[in-house]
């Protein structure tokens, strides 16, 4: 009998620890791929040319409209300013968190900031690829609805420094793995910026259609800045490391 | 001209010499992008009468200026090449000059290339280029002691091009994160009329400079040798350290340089001359800026540097070289002694120094959103030597999507004998460009 009981425990027992700790790893490999999934809607693949047009309203202020060509592969970006006229050839450069501004006329590239605004609300970092599956860790705090849809609410905290924002309240899609809404809060837990997302854009990846960012809105709940990016003209394309090279854009 | 002349026809021969056939080759690939702007704007200055400039009689400055530029950049991009052309054609007026010839106006019209390059993609990781640039890299403001071919990084006045230089330059991709880069400086600048030199000086220079890149950082070491013996190792780093704080060096150790030095001769008519005395030889000096730059949570940035310029005067050369332009300054207009007082006002001028003294701090408020209609750089430089200092605003206003005005003002504060205020205590620069 005692064999018997012992034998059952010594089979069951590690049966269990192994169910445990893959229950465990499963959520924690969703949430990831939760992440992922709505990175990749948002711009964080191989290779991408597409247009962006920025408009930015404040209470009181003409509206202003900036457009530009973005190239973007992974972690790298290239912005080329189409309009205004007077910011033609002017360039933007992201390496992760390496970023440069380059106007014709001067040579020297100004090293920038992440947190340095784009326009209105949208800070450099905002048009960067989204990799929050990489730069933040995940919680899930609940399930609740946005954008009229079910979504998880997830929390996600930054595992870097070199991060735009420190904390973010993001609402992803619970059918679709879209990401709907997001808040940015400062490391004082401090509500800055408010994110909305709209996907009426696809792309075709490995012959499956899927989703794409179409519209972001972002507003600045102190100055009441609003800056809404439209995403256009989306080409799926490998891009060669050479277009993110400082040495080799011809200015 | 004619060496204007000659070098713009080799380089439009070379370039139709291998864009034909690559034309012909992906002709469908070509595309043509093509910016103009009109550059327009009136300067006035105030010339210091130092014994630099006494009377304004050695340099003859103009106290007003207005200045008419038609600058396209045109580019031809190809799968694999691209052609970069960049030429000038300018209008200039200057009157009101103080001294000997007062109220003499002058003008001046100028054709000239100020940059062209064209560069092939020979593997694609291997690309090679050659022509005229502006070849400017590095995080600082004030000078770029890694760069052993400029002296003028452009930061001093946006508006004013620096002039591009010759280079043949091979650059390697090994991998995401590296850049190897091969340049050869091949000809000296000069093709604008003012600036036009001759070549009895111009020596060639090469420099391996290898890059590297990594997620919040960024970094290069530059090798590079003067023919005839002057070497440097040079190099800068940047670093993200947060979403708002960047940290950079640029620094450079010489051995051997080219600058002028003041060197007493009681023997001398005029008490002495300056002199390259470290020119090819295996003196070391270190040229070094720290600085960094924090973005406020109204997007403004404020930038710190504190720069050592090893390679700058210290109390007593500075001492010698005051003594010496002022002897040299008080017989410019003496009978056999006025060509050697030239010689050495000449070379205080420009002694090939990147600044004149060894501590230098510089502290710049920058708004610069780039959808914003106003931008401002607010930029105080001081020279810890010598106590003299330097206030700069460059300023620009887009009145619409095609029109900016602008307006650029430095004001030099300090003694006579001091570095900033000589040899103007101030400028202003009022103007429009307009962008087709």
């Amino acid at each position: 009998m005692f064999k018997m009981v012992s034998y059952k425990k010594l089979v069951m027992l590690p049966a269990l620890i192994v169910l445990f700790f893959t229950q465990a790893h499963a959520a924690e490999v969703d949430l990831k791929a939760l992440l992922e999934s709505a990175d990749r809607s948002r711009g964080n693949l191989q290779g991408l040319f597409w247009s962006v047009e920025t408009l930015t309203q404040q209470k009181g202020k003409a509206e202003q409209v900036l457009k530009f060509r973005l190239l973007t592969k992974n972690a790298n970006s290239l912005v080329r300013f189409t309009s205004p006229s007077r910011m033609r050839g002017q360039m933007m450069l992201m390496r992760d968190r390496n970023m440069w501004f380059i106007r014709p006329g001067l040579r020297k590239p100004v090293a920038i900031s992440p947190r340095q605004r784009l326009t209105g609300a949208a800070s450099n970092g905002d048009i960067a690829s989204t990799n929050y599956a990489g730069d933040y860790e995940a919680v899930l705090l609940a399930e609740e609805d946005a954008a009229g849809r079910p979504c998880y609410l997830l929390e996600l905290t930054a595992n870097n420094k070199g991060v735009t924002y420190d904390k973010i309240k993001y609402w992803i899609s619970k059918s679709d793995g879209l990401g709907q809404r997001a808040e940015y809060y400062t490391v004082s837990g401090k509500l800055f910026k408010k994110a909305s997302f709209e996907y009426t854009n696809s792309i075709e990846i490995d012959k499956h259609k899927i989703p794409f960012i179409s519209k972001m809105e972002i507003s600045d709940t102190l100055s009441e800045v609003k800056t809404t990016l439209s995403f256009t003209d989306i080409v799926i394309q490998d891009i060669a490391d050479s277009n993110f090279n400082l040495n080799l854009l011809v200015k | 001209m004619q060496k204007r002349r000659r070098y713009l026809s080799s380089l439009l021969s070379l370039c139709s010499l291998i864009v034909q056939p690559l034309f012909s080759m992906s002709a469908e690939a070509l595309e043509m992008e093509m910016h103009t702007r009109q550059l327009t704007y009136l300067l006035w200055q105030q010339p210091e009468l130092s014994s630099q400039n006494p009377d304004n009689d050695f340099l003859g400055l103009y106290r007003s200026q207005a200045h008419a530029e038609l600058r396209p950049d045109i580019n031809f991009i190809g799968s694999r090449y691209q052609l970069m052309l960049k030429p000038r054609f300018s209008y200039d007026h200057w009157w009101h000059k103080s001294g000997v010839s007062e109220d003499d106006d002058k003008s001046q019209h100028d054709i000239y290339l100020n940059e062209g390059l064209f560069q092939l993609e020979l593997t694609p990781t291997l690309f090679t280029s050659y022509g005229r640039e502006n070849l400017q890299w590095g995080p600082s403001y004030l000078r770029t002691p890694s760069n052993p071919f400029f002296r003028d990084n452009g930061r001093d006045n946006p508006k004013k091009e620096v002039e591009g230089k010759e280079f043949l330059k091979f650059v390697y991709l090994p991998n995401d994160w590296m850049t190897v880069s091969v340049i050869s400086h091949l000809q000296q600048g000069g093709m604008r009329a003012e600036t036009s030199v001759t070549d009895t000086d111009f020596k060639h220079q090469h420099a391996l400079k290898l890059d590297m890149i990594g997620a919040d950082y960024n970094a290069s070491l530059v090798l590079s040798k003067q023919e005839g013996g002057n070497e440097t190792l040079a190099g800068f780093v940047q670093a993200t350290l947060n979403d708002a704080l960047l940290a950079y060096f640029d620094g450079a150790l010489k051995r051997g340089n080219h600058a002028l030095y003041p060197r007493l001769d009681s023997a001398h008519p005029l008490g002495g001359a300056f002199v390259p005395q470290y020119n090819n030889t295996t003196e070391q000096r270190f040229i070094g800026i720290a600085g960094a730059s924090y973005t406020l949570e109204n997007s403004a940035t404020l930038s710190l540097e504190y720069m050592y310029n090893g390679a700058g005067y210290n109390d007593t050369e500075a001492a010698n070289y005051y003594t010496l332009r002022q002897h040299a300054g008080d017989n410019l207009h003496h009978p056999t002694l006025g060509g050697l007082a030239r010689t050495n006002l000449g070379a205080a001028l420009d002694p090939g120094l990147a600044l004149l003294r060894r501590h230098y701090l510089l502290l710049q408020y920058a708004f610069n959103e780039m959808g914003n209609n106003l931008s401002y750089t607010l930029r105080w430089t001081a020279n810890l030597d010598d106590q003299s200092n330097k206030l700069t605003l460059i300023s620009e206003y887009a009145y619409n999507d095609h029109l900016q005005l602008f307006l650029i003002g430095g004001y030099n504060q300090g003694r006579s004998d001091s570095e900033f205020p000589s040899p103007l205590r101030s400028s202003l620069m009022l103007g429009l460009e307009y962008t087709f």
